[in-house]
């Protein structure tokens, strides 16, 4: 393992529970349902650490129920969605990540400006 | 794809998953791979860095999800209430070996016989873990639930999307330490 964890790394980290409990709030998906529904956003997992554990801590935690059901002709898949404490769990994460985001927006946002001029 | 599946349930094995987990984390994570093998995407898409080191990937899913057998040893560091009572058992088990050498010794010096009796040690664990029967046939949910001696209340409910007699829910949830002989309710689809 890198002595050094990438940005990107350390960053995802904070913030993947968060969008996986996003993903499945739009409706219940199992693993790789939401990795792809991830990656049609722009956020791959590839070089990163995989979900799964993830979900198993999130679940552990209660924050995810899960239940087994049939997917559109394959065999039966472990469906996530959040449960009432995931789901206070993900607001008060997006407040938390919404107040640090705009916190650096504001400090680097003026380093942007000045570069480009 | 197989000898990575492969390679998770020996870890798992290693770190005594119980059986019905490690198969329902095998058969998840094989549904994914040939879903995205289909896809024409990588395990890696999939996995992430996970896809190079199964070993890893599988300890790390399993200690997560909290599915590992604690070793006694771990169990008792944590449980510092077991470790009392085991103390107390063994406490008790040697005041009755010396209760019987002293009857015996009685009995050599008198014509008088007596029988001497070690007390009765209760030696069945006290607490169980729950293990994890989501997705399974009802009878195979009741046979796992009962050989670690719950008592198992069933309901049933109609599901549009899956078979019936597939346990969809469990309470108490998977992993969690509860006293032999809880109930465990589960919810069969009809």
């Amino acid at each position: 393992m890198a002595a050094v964890e990438s940005r990107r790394s350390q960053l995802l980290r904070g913030v993947l529970d968060l969008c996986l409990l996003a993903v499945m709030q739009e409706g219940p998906a199992y693993g790789y349902e939401m990795t792809k529904r991830l990656r049609a956003r722009g956020l791959s997992i590839v070089g990163e650490g995989s979900i799964y554990p993830l979900l198993g801590r999130l679940e552990r935690d209660g924050l995810v129920e899960a239940h087994r059901a049939a997917s559109d002709g394959g065999p039966p898949r472990k469906y996530y969605r959040p449960s009432a404490e995931g789901r206070r769990a993900l607001a008060e994460g997006v407040a938390e990540w919404r107040t640090a985001r705009d916190a650096v927006d504001a400090i680097v946002g003026l380093v942007e400006a000045e570069v480009q001029r | 794809m197989s000898e990575f599946i492969e390679e998770c349930r020996r870890e798992w094995r290693r770190l005594r998953v119980p059986d019905p987990v490690a198969n329902e984390m095998a058969a998840d994570l094989a549904a994914d791979l040939r879903e995205a093998e289909a896809e024409g995407a990588s395990a890696e898409v999939v996995l992430g860095s996970g896809a190079f080191d199964p070993r890893a990937f599988a300890a790390s899913w399993a200690t997560e999800r909290g599915v590992m057998r604690p070793r006694w040893r771990d169990r008792l560091r944590r449980r510092p209430v077991l470790l009392a009572v085991m103390a107390v058992l063994v406490v008790l088990l040697a005041a009755s070996a010396v209760g019987v050498v002293l009857l015996t010794a009685t009995s050599v010096s008198s014509p008088r016989i007596v029988t001497a009796k070690a007390a009765p040690v209760p030696a069945v664990a006290a607490s169980v873990d729950v293990p994890d029967v989501l997705g399974l046939q009802q009878e195979e949910a009741l046979r796992v639930a009962q050989a670690s001696g719950f008592v198992v209340k069933v309901s049933y409910r109609t599901a549009a999307s899956a078979r019936g007699g597939i346990v969809l829910r469990q309470s108490p949830a998977a992993g969690d330490v509860v006293a032999r002989g809880s109930t465990l309710s589960l919810v069969v689809t009809r």
